[in-house]
């Protein structure tokens, strides 16, 4: 049996600037989220990805349409109340990581749930449990500068589920991560998803996430269209292994004649520190 | 909330202390602006409290000693002394005078003591004797300090040369120091023969001095006298006016300045943190939880600021005494309370100014890389 849809978006649309200068960054966008569902948003640069993603925050004001997050359509509400939806139903995941930068990863984790009627003490519990989870327990009263990036990304996702939201939203959670670190937060997201029961909506450019996603909406001029297939062309990184699509990747480099693909510009560096050693 | 924003600060804790350090600088000029205010007002009526005659008598429509001359027929202190309730009444002469002292002129008001009028005379002494003869001089001691001159110089009062053979404590200040000269030297200077300014009334055990003063009035003509509460309040009422609107622009100047400092450091502390600012707001937290958090972020600082002042102005108020003996400083309570009452209204004033910024952060912020 199907889940229950915790989203449902209908002809949502945003422009910015009027007349010859209005251009629509999102265009009458529509679909359904249920929960434990994971999605993937992807799209070329200026698609409006995070438009849409900054509409389902509740972040931004739709010029058009509606957002109904568990029952309740977000885009009447007024300002006041916006923000009590947002630390209550949903958990931001952000590119560049975006934690307290005086505050220890537990504190951190904990910064949300100060924002919940029943306050600090319940959560205290569910931060020791995120903590073990996601491999922080030793480094809890680390601060960020201390971290690595891998790290910060999983504090991040802490910081994301301590309130129980049943939506998640990640804007390029891997984006600054290396391919091992980027691969672990996606699986770390994925399980969010599967054990949790919450929605997860990514925005990414990275091809390797797509593995684990249950959907895949390609947004191209601000409007779901589908994927061209011939887009993929999937290739192994000489260094780690990792698939990587050749048509989209970042890290190309011609190599003795040969054209090489790496998943990472860390795995590159490594590839020509010692070429030899990955010649098979 | 509060503890994020008090983590921030604690990290930053140069910007901190140079935040409360500036502020402090601030409260500090107001605390010790008080401080000269207060010690002034206290040493314009160190004579008029020190002699604490029960009543003062003198020319009729004078009520004060302060910058007022009076002239009341030497008899009448005879008469005052033969009515019933009074013990003694003890008369002084009393100008503003020019004094040459090693090269410097002074202003300075002089009292004339008549032989055995002690209770007149200076209250404490340095060194010498407090009783002036005829060509002599008691002086301030600090005075002397300035100068650099001590018991037995010689000193012009105006143009009249006299040896100093007193340093007197507590009798000076800045708007009128006192010297003591015999009534009669005086008298030449003043050519007020058969008069005297002020008459010193000592009354009887058990004698109300409202009452004795009244009785004065009735039986002495043209004279007014006044109880030693009273005559000490119009003097200290007549310093207030004097220097109460100097006092008051100055603590306007320093508590913007306060205020200018805690503004800009409070609006700089969170324009720094603009994007966590904006992450905060995007996970769900208020404008109005914010705000308050930047408010008692300001009020740390100003409190922090105005304990610093504290310190540094008792740690400052000896050294001043000693660099600057002219100045008397005196911290009350009175000044504390306005300090802390003018810093209160600093910080309320001043978290507005970031609370503004904080206002036009836009949560969207939090997504841009």
């Amino acid at each position: 049996m199907d889940a229950p849809v915790l989203l449902e978006v209908r002809n949502l649309s945003k422009s910015f600037g009027r007349g010859h200068t209005e251009v629509r960054a999102v265009n009458d966008v529509s679909l359904d989220v249920r929960r434990g569902e994971l999605i993937l948003v992807m799209g070329p640069s200026g698609s409006g990805k995070t438009t849409l993603v900054s509409m389902l925050g509740t972040l931004l004001k739709p010029s058009a349409g509606r957002i109904l997050l568990d029952g309740v359509d977000v885009t009447r509400l007024d300002e006041a109340a916006l923000p009590a939806i947002r630390a209550q139903k949903i958990g931001f995941v952000f590119q560049a990581f975006n934690l307290m930068e005086a505050l220890t990863v537990e504190e951190n984790i904990l910064f949300p749930a100060q924002l919940l009627p029943e306050g600090m003490a319940a959560a205290r519990g569910r931060a020791g449990e995120l903590l073990e989870r996601l491999g922080l327990a030793a480094r809890r009263h680390a601060r960020p500068p201390t971290l690595s990036g891998g790290e910060k990304q999983r504090v991040a996702i802490a910081r994301a589920l301590i309130n129980r939201p049943p939506l998640l939203l990640a804007d390029e959670p891997t984006g600054n991560l290396d391919s091992q670190s980027g691969q672990e937060v996606a699986m770390i997201l994925h399980d969010v998803a599967r054990d949790a029961g919450c929605a997860v909506i990514l925005v990414t450019h990275d091809p390797r996430v797509e593995e684990i996603a249950d959907r895949i909406l390609w947004l191209e001029d601000g409007a779901l269209r589908n994927r061209r297939a011939e887009r993929h062309s999937w290739v192994r990184c000489p260094v780690c292994g990792m698939r990587v699509d050749e048509w989209t990747a970042l890290h190309v480099a011609d190599h003795e004649g040969r054209r090489v693909v790496f998943c990472s510009q860390r795995c590159r560096e490594r590839y020509f520190d010692n070429p030899a050693a990955y010649a098979a | 909330m509060l503890r994020w924003l008090l983590k921030t600060l604690w990290l930053q804790k140069a910007s901190l202390v140079a935040s409360a350090a500036g502020v402090a600088g601030a409260f500090v000029l107001v605390v010790i602006l008080h401080a000269v205010f207060a010690g002034e007002s206290r040493q314009m009526v160190a004579y008029v409290r020190h002699a604490a005659a029960d009543v003062w008598v003198m020319q009729r429509g004078v009520v004060n000693m302060h910058m007022a001359s009076s002239f009341v027929w030497a008899w009448k202190a005879k008469r005052i002394a033969e009515l019933p309730g009074v013990r003694a009444a003890t008369p002084i002469l009393y100008s503003g005078t020019v004094i040459r002292i090693a090269g410097r002129t002074m202003i300075a008001y002089a009292v004339g003591l008549e032989p055995g009028a002690r209770r007149a005379g200076p209250w404490a002494m340095a060194a010498g004797k407090a009783m002036p003869g005829r060509g002599e001089i008691v002086l301030p001691r600090v005075f002397a300090e300035m100068t650099g001159i001590g018991l037995g110089a010689r000193v012009a009062l105006t143009g009249k040369t006299l040896e100093v053979v007193g340093l007197s404590e507590g009798t000076y200040s800045m708007a009128n120091p006192v010297v003591f000269v015999a009534a009669s030297d005086l008298e030449d200077l003043m050519q007020a023969r058969g008069t005297v300014s002020y008459i010193l009334v000592d009354a009887q055990p058990g004698q109300d001095p409202a009452e004795l003063a009244a009785r004065i009035e009735r039986e002495v003509d043209k004279v007014s006298a006044l109880p030693q509460e009273r005559f000490t309040r119009n003097d200290i009422q007549l310093a207030m006016q004097m220097g109460a609107e100097i006092i008051a622009f100055m603590t306007i100047i320093g508590s913007a300045l306060a205020a200018v400092i805690i503004a800009f450091s409070a609006y700089s502390q969170v324009a720094r943190r603009r994007r966590e600012l904006a992450i905060a707001k995007a996970l769900g937290v208020r404008n109005r939880e914010i705000y308050a958090a930047v408010a008692a972020q300001t009020a740390l600082i100003t409190v922090l600021g105005l304990v610093l002042a504290l310190l540094a102005a008792w740690a400052l108020f000896p050294l001043l005494s000693a660099l600057v003996p002219q100045i008397t400083l005196v911290l009350t309570a009175g000044a504390l309370w306005r300090a802390a009452a003018v810093a209160l209204i600093v910080a309320v004033v001043s978290a507005w100014v970031p609370a503004r910024y904080v206002a036009r952060v836009d949560p969207l912020t939090a997504f841009k890389g």
